[in-house]
């Protein structure tokens, strides 16, 4: 077995002399020779017959080849090198071709890699599949009479979360979850200097449950929840980070907001949290004291009031458990935990309903994901359609060119599987080059789109992703084999041979073929410059929106007292401290930064009575709030220094909130709130942007956050001289002069802020952008093309035409002409096209009507500045021929 | 007209083993062999004598070396290596058993 294997393998590798094949042969024919003049035949009659007896020598010699186990590789090296000398042969084609592949696949795999991320990637633990991020159904918010923190269908309370994971005939297991604080990441200190990281507070089955692999130490027991042991697991990343890999992190402290804790393991690899975009740090037990509180809030703990609901669920539910069957079972005992915490509810008003969204990709969970990635990766598909007719369209050209070549070797005996093969060998290296080179751009396109898109987590292109792109890019190769194969067959071989003009194939058909590839080309570039103006005019509406304050040098950070020192003192300590520092205005400060998309909303009391169905939102704001922000006080007061724990509590309203609420009265002394909630109003301000530069004018109040007990992390607003972030390490050193390990939590401009507020949106308007100008590009690029090289064929019939009498402005309407028809017909066919397109955009828009028709009328004379451009240089180029030239060619 | 190595291509193989067993052998050694053992029935074709023994070479059953003919001219001669020998009594066996298979189909069962 072995020396047969060794034999294969030999000849797989070497090969016979050619030598040693016609010595046997010549053998042969000598011993036929010799035993026929045996026979008494004469010597020359012997040689014939013997010559005829055997055959077709070459033949035979072929035959002889092919049995060779390494012969297949012959024939495809002989192509491969057949291929490359044909691309050598012009560099011109060949890099445009390898580019445009590259462009096209290369923007369509990175799209897809972030498609993949948001909406199918599964958790990197065991068994992903029963996962479920648990919300409330039908997009309700928590039982009225609850007061919740987060997202309000995502919250649920401690008490809630107890009673559910009960029912383990349905869970088999319930997974409660918080982040630390609203931006999720809480100052962490291990060595010498303050850093920060993004952790949780998760539930004792957190480990266990997902079945998430531990690199090093342990997870979590039941026991380390219901003890809320400071024991603290970090995730692989921020261990190699932060702790550069130490091997003897076991048993180490960090002390996070202050507090103590000790390492007790290390996730493995590529395990980033459950928390869908971003990637969690650290994790720690659920947790009773106050500074380590969910969410960073300074109240009650999680196990304080039964009302308040923050934490995150996920579930595993039992196999054969579906996700209605568990909401139908389980809503007794939710209704249940609802009446005995909050009381009752009208079932008119809310329902028990909880929704389990499997825990695939983000969009799962979060659906604002969704349509943009799906519009993202239609746009691109656009692109690589352009992309890939182009190619065919110039491989036509290319191909029909060389019919000579196909004809000849026809003649003499190719098979139509010879020259495909050939064919399918060149574009299989065209597709191949361009792959590989997409490639590259995708994985630094993709490394862009990830920190533009905000998700840290499972954007490097995986498998799913490889394969995408191989299957793109085979179909690709196949396309361009076949097409061009299609003409070369077809083709009348006498006639290609016998005439030396290359038109013979350029039959009326043909002609109508391409114009309609070219039509196509045009309508599909106008949805993408469609798409593209009204993503960068939403884009520019959302740059040049009033914001209602004065952004520009105004810089903004968010602190967090320490220890459990009193927080008042802490803030009127660096309040003070800031303000007298040169360069440094004015400075006041928020409990929710504005532009983060964080704000408090509660129910609506005025003067005593509950408004139904009325929400307001709120800040609390530190004194002199609206000076520093440039936010005009239109009546009444800004917020004082005066305004303390003992004084009157106080509030402002916006503009909106006056007219909404109180339209025929003076706004100032009504009462909000009830109880012993209740806020004198001493002012109104005009409306300002707190949640993003999207959002509509809401109904709004601000409190004295100096009247609350206790404050957890604020914002604090600094107006400064000069530009604010020159100010930013003075600052620094300021705050780190009274509280040496409290860091500066996201130091940026409030214009940034903002700017962050429509971060996505930002986002696909300038892939958007970029999508459409690449489209008219490779557009323009294919006209170009295909006009140049019509132009060029057609160089006999024009001197001929100028040779009868043609004038040259007549041969240059001739050829703009057809561009004219072109461009008409694309446009026919790319209008209705457009406008059933534009349609998914709209909720991408802001501030602009998806049919806005001043970005239609740009998109049509970009196209036919782009045609007609595309068109006139090949035409005057014609123009310019001079007729005895081109005459004499034929 | 049904040719002959039509109807061999199958076993064609197994006659060129079976002749290299007896002694090693040229080409046109092998072809005037098993025209002569055959009486003449089986006219091996030159067009598919060499690819065969170059299929059964490059698979390892058989092996060529140079050498001088009875004549004293240089010629190639085949001869049947280790694994061919074991190739070759395989081959055997399933001929064996298909050709008294199709006799039995047949019904000119020979008597045994």
């Amino acid at each position: 077995m072995i020396t047969e294997f060794l034999t294969r393998l030999r000849f797989l590798i070497l090969r016979k002399k050619p030598s040693e094949f016609d010595d046997e042969i010549r053998f042969h024919l000598e011993q036929a020779i010799a035993a026929k003049e045996e026979a008494g035949l004469s010597s020359s009659e012997a040689r014939r017959q013997a010559l005829i007896e055997f055959g077709g020598i070459v033949r035979t010699r072929e035959q002889c080849d092919e049995q060779r186990p390494g012969w297949w590789m012959d024939i495809f090296a002989r192509d491969v090198r057949y291929g490359l000398r044909m691309l050598r042969k012009s560099p011109g084609f060949t890099t445009v071709v390898v580019l445009m592949l590259a462009l096209g696949i290369g923007a369509n795999t990175a799209v897809f890699s972030v498609m993949n991320a948001v909406l199918m990637q599964l958790l990197p633990v065991g068994r992903p599949q029963g996962l479920y991020y648990v919300r409330m159904a039908n997009g309700q918010s928590n039982p009225p009479g609850a007061s919740d923190t987060g997202d309000a269908h995502t919250s649920f309370s401690e008490v809630t979360f107890e009673a559910l994971r009960q029912r383990s005939e349905i869970f088999e297991d319930l997974i409660a979850y918080v982040p630390l604080s609203f931006n999720g990441s809480v100052a962490v200190r291990h060595s010498e200097l303050p850093e920060e990281a993004a952790g949780e507070e998760v539930s004792g089955n957190f480990f266990s449950g997902l079945s998430a692999r531990i690199e090093v130490g342990r997870g979590f027991t039941l026991d380390d929840e219901k003890s809320h042991a400071p024991v603290v697991v970090l995730s692989y990343d921020y261990w190699a980070r932060s702790f550069a890999r130490d091997p003897d992190i076991l048993g180490k402290t960090v002390h996070i907001k202050g507090v103590p804790f000790t390492v007790v393991g290390v996730t493995a690899r590529g395990f980033n949290g459950i928390e869908p975009a971003v990637a969690t740090d650290f994790w720690i037990p659920l947790q009773k004291r106050a500074e380590l509180n969910a969410w960073g809030l300074p109240d009650d703990s999680l196990y304080g009031s039964q009302r308040w609901w923050s934490l995150r669920m996920m579930a595993r539910l039992r196999s054969g458990i579906a996700p209605m069957r568990a909401q139908r079972e389980l809503s007794g005992t939710f209704a249940a935990v609802v009446k005995q915490t909050i009381g009752d509810v009208d079932p008119k008003e809310w329902k028990p309903l909880l929704d389990f969204a499997p825990a695939r990709g983000i969009g799962g969970y979060n659906e604002e994901y969704r349509t943009p990635v799906e519009i993202l990766m239609g746009l691109v598909a656009l692109v690589l359609l352009i992309a890939c007719t182009n190619v065919v369209m110039m491989l036509q050209a290319r191909n029909s060119v060389r019919q000579h070549e196909f004809s000849l070797r026809m003649a003499i005996g190719a098979s139509h599987a010879n020259i495909f093969r050939q064919l399918l060998c060149e574009s299989l290296l065209l597709v191949g080059a361009g792959a590989a080179l997409g490639w590259l751009f995708a994985v630094s396109a993709t490394r862009m789109l990830a920190s533009w898109s905000g998700i840290e987590t499972g954007l490097s292109p995986d498998r799913t992703v490889l394969l995408f792109t191989l299957v793109v890019s085979v179909l690709a190769a196949l396309v361009f084999g076949l097409v061009p194969l299609w003409s070369a067959v077809r083709a009348p071989v006498a006639g290609v041979l016998r005439s030396t003009s290359p038109n013979t194939s350029a039959t009326r058909n043909r002609v109508a073929a391409g114009r309609a590839l070219l039509s196509a080309q045009i309508a599909v570039c106008l949805i993408l410059l469609m798409a593209a103006g009204l993503l960068l005019r939403t884009l520019r509406n959302f740059a040049t929106q009033n914001l209602g304050l004065q952004a520009n040098g105004l810089l903004v950070f968010g602190i967090t007292p320490q220890d459990s020192s009193d927080s008042h003192l802490f803030y009127r300590r660096v309040l003070d401290h800031l303000g007298q520092l040169p360069g440094v205005k004015s400075v006041s400060m928020a409990e929710n930064r504005p532009g983060t998309g964080w704000s408090d909303n509660n129910e609506l009391t005025l003067d005593g009575i509950l408004q139904q169905g009325a929400l307001l939102r709120s800040n609390d704001v530190g004194a002199g709030f609206f000076r520093t922000m440039g936010i005009p006080v239109v009546a009444g007061r800004d917020v004082a220094e005066s305004d303390v724990e003992k004084s009157q509590p106080i509030a402002l309203v916006n503009e909106t909130f006056a007219k909404r609420f109180l339209a025929n009265t003076n706004p100032l002394g009504h009462v909000l709130g009830s109880g012993e909630d209740k806020r004198t109003i001493v002012g109104v301000v005009s409306d300002s942007k707190y949640e993003a530069v999207a959002e509509k004018p809401m109904p709004m109040a601000y409190y004295a956050a100096m009247q609350f007990s206790s404050l957890g992390t604020m914002h604090l607003e600094v107006r400064t001289h000069c530009d604010a972030m020159v100010m930013l390490p003075a600052l620094r050193k300021s705050v780190a002069a009274l509280y040496p390990s409290v860091p500066l939590e996201r130091p940026m401009t409030q214009q940034a802020q903002f700017e962050k507020s429509y971060e996505r949106q930002r986002m696909f308007a300038a892939l958007g952008g970029f999508f459409g100008v690449l489209a008219a590009l490779l557009v323009a690029t294919g006209l170009y093309g295909t006009y140049s090289f019509r132009v060029s064929r057609r160089r006999t019939e024009i001197g001929l035409r100028m040779a009868l009498g043609a004038t040259r402005s007549q041969v240059l309407t001739m050829i703009m002409r057809e561009s004219l028809w072109v461009l008409t017909l694309g446009l026919a066919a790319g209008i209705p096209l457009t406008l059933l397109a534009m349609r998914p955009l709209k909720s991408m828009l802001y501030g602009i009507s998806a049919f806005d028709p001043a970005s239609f009328g740009l998109a049509i004379a970009a196209l036919a500045v782009v045609s007609g451009c595309a068109a006139f240089v090949p035409a005057r180029r014609a123009a310019s021929v001079e007729p005895m030239e081109a005459l004499r060619t034929e | 007209m049904p040719t002959p190595t039509d109807l061999l291509q199958g076993t064609l193989d197994l006659l060129i083993l079976q002749t290299l067993a007896l002694e090693p052998m040229h080409g046109w050694g092998v072809a005037q062999r098993i025209q002569q053992v055959s009486r003449d029935v089986l006219q091996i074709g030159q067009g598919s004598l060499y690819p065969a023994l170059y299929r059964l070479e490059y698979k390892g059953w058989i092996r060529s070396d140079w050498g001088n003919s009875e004549n004293n001219r240089r010629a190639k001669f085949y001869r049947l290596t280790a694994a061919g020998r074991k190739r070759l009594e395989t081959e055997l066996e399933t001929w064996d058993r298909l050709s008294a298979a199709i006799a039995l189909v047949l019904g000119r069962v020979a008597e045994v």
